[in-house]
């Protein structure tokens, strides 16, 4: 039964973390309706049937803080979300009771997943969309050794940090971080526009990669499969495309269009870096406006690139990173977002 | 046996945070006043706790806010075990 109102939780009580149990299910919800009222994007923590159905399936692994009495007071997860691979879980979900932000609990559940959860559920990877109205986030991504790999630019509203004061005045850019659990050679069809940025970021050791110039012409007898996720909250519609045929730009057209007609703000196209065509490909993307976010590794189980789009014009000025890789990686996005502009005519003020 | 905040400073240091931060530090001055943020306070306990073989408790370790705090904090500590 869906949790709508806040059960108090006793301030100062120590906590342990823990692995999640069936019994936590009530807490959980409770403590997603106390921190964000009936405003969180996501049902299912809402639900207690529905968190303890998704934790038994392997779709989400909480973590919680519970205090000797059951209550939780903070939780985290690695969860299935928008990536094709189904052993590559998005880190996140990370929440904590008011009058314990001051506790170590996140911290504590950053490190209890790293440590011992990353080797119970054994995932291919883990990546992470940590917030660039500050820096916090990120920096508990390093210190747990995820790296940075690309940035979503002003993917979400900035309403949805408002209430942090986090001076989020523009939409909220997401850099997307990557841990490597299992890593494997992979060949890497490397769009040749972004040959110097795929050689940036796949020179970490964490990854063992063959980047091959991606110069042949997208093949006739080859049909296009990709799905399409719409985003309202946010307004982001996110399409991976796990092969692209000739007929891409058909599919292109029809989701800009239902973006168009449904006023979404950013058009997200996650493209399968394991096509030997995928450079022709971005070029297709690259004359309809798109610039590039950056590399993910194992998206598809191999590797994507990010193409993408905003409807307004995004304010690169107010995006915070921690690392100088991360600086790196924007201004290779901020580089080619305004060549995209000059491609479409547009000028910058 | 007792330690000197030089200590603290220098586990600090061994945790990555950046020595120039670390050299700059008034020691009874709040460390989230000096540049360090709430990512910086529990590695920092973390390591003090490795270090001493001591137990900051959630409660506790949300206590110390300065270097002095820390290094003051594991005397007594010390000094009952």
């Amino acid at each position: 039964m869906k949790i709508n109102h806040e059960i108090p939780v006793e301030a100062g009580q120590k906590f342990q973390v823990d692995a999640f149990k069936e019994v936590d299910a009530p807490g959980i919800a409770n403590l997603f309706y106390t921190v964000y009222g009936a405003d969180y994007p996501f049902e299912t923590y809402y639900i207690p049937e529905k968190i303890i159905a998704e934790n038994r399936c392997g779709n989400l692994h909480s973590v919680v803080a519970r205090t000797p009495g059951g209550d939780i007071i903070a939780h985290g997860a690695i969860f299935r979300s928008s990536a094709p691979c189904p052993n590559l879980y998005e880190l996140g979900q990370y929440i904590v009771l008011k009058p314990y932000r001051d506790s170590f609990a996140a911290y504590k559940i950053n490190q209890y997943i790293a440590e011992t959860l990353v080797k119970a559920v054994n995932p291919e990877g883990l990546f992470g969309e940590a917030v660039c109205n500050h820096t916090t986030t990120q920096k508990a991504a390093a210190l747990i050794g995820m790296k940075d790999m690309a940035l979503e630019v002003a993917l979400m509203p900035s309403e949805t940090y408002r209430k942090e004061k986090n001076g989020a005045e523009d939409r909220v850019s997401c850099l997307i971080q990557f841990m490597s659990c299992h890593d494997k050679p992979l060949t890497v069809f490397v769009p040749p526009a972004y040959r110097e940025e795929a050689e940036f970021v796949f020179a970490d050791p964490d990854f063992r990669r063959t980047l091959l110039d991606s110069v042949v012409p997208l093949p006739p007898d080859v049909t296009s499969n990709y799905t399409t996720t719409s985003f309202p909250f946010a307004g982001v519609v996110r399409t991976n495309v796990a092969t692209a045929g000739r007929d891409i730009s058909a599919i292109i057209d029809e989701v800009e269009c239902e973006a168009a007609a449904n006023g979404m703000e950013v058009l997200q196209f996650f493209l399968n870096l394991a096509m030997p065509w995928s450079g022709k490909l971005v070029d297709i993307f690259r004359d309809r406006g798109y610039f590039s976010g950056g590399y993910i590794p194992r998206w598809f189980d191999t590797d994507a690139i990010l193409m993408q789009k905003n409807r307004t014009a995004p304010n690169f000025e107010n995006i915070a990173l921690y690392s100088s890789r991360a600086k790196s990686i924007k201004a290779f996005v901020q580089s080619d977002w305004t060549q995209s502009e000059k491609r479409r005519g547009i000028t910058s003020p | 046996m007792t330690i000197a905040a030089s200590d603290i400073t220098a586990i600090m240091k061994s945790t990555g945070i950046d020595p120039k931060t670390v050299d700059a530090l008034k020691m009874d001055v709040p460390l989230v006043h000096q540049g360090l943020d709430s990512i910086d306070m529990p590695v920092i306990a973390v390591a003090v706790e490795k270090k001493f073989g001591i137990d900051l408790s959630d409660a506790n370790a949300a206590q110390l806010k300065t270097v002095n705090d820390f290094a003051a904090y594991v005397n007594k500590i010390l000094q009952k075990g």
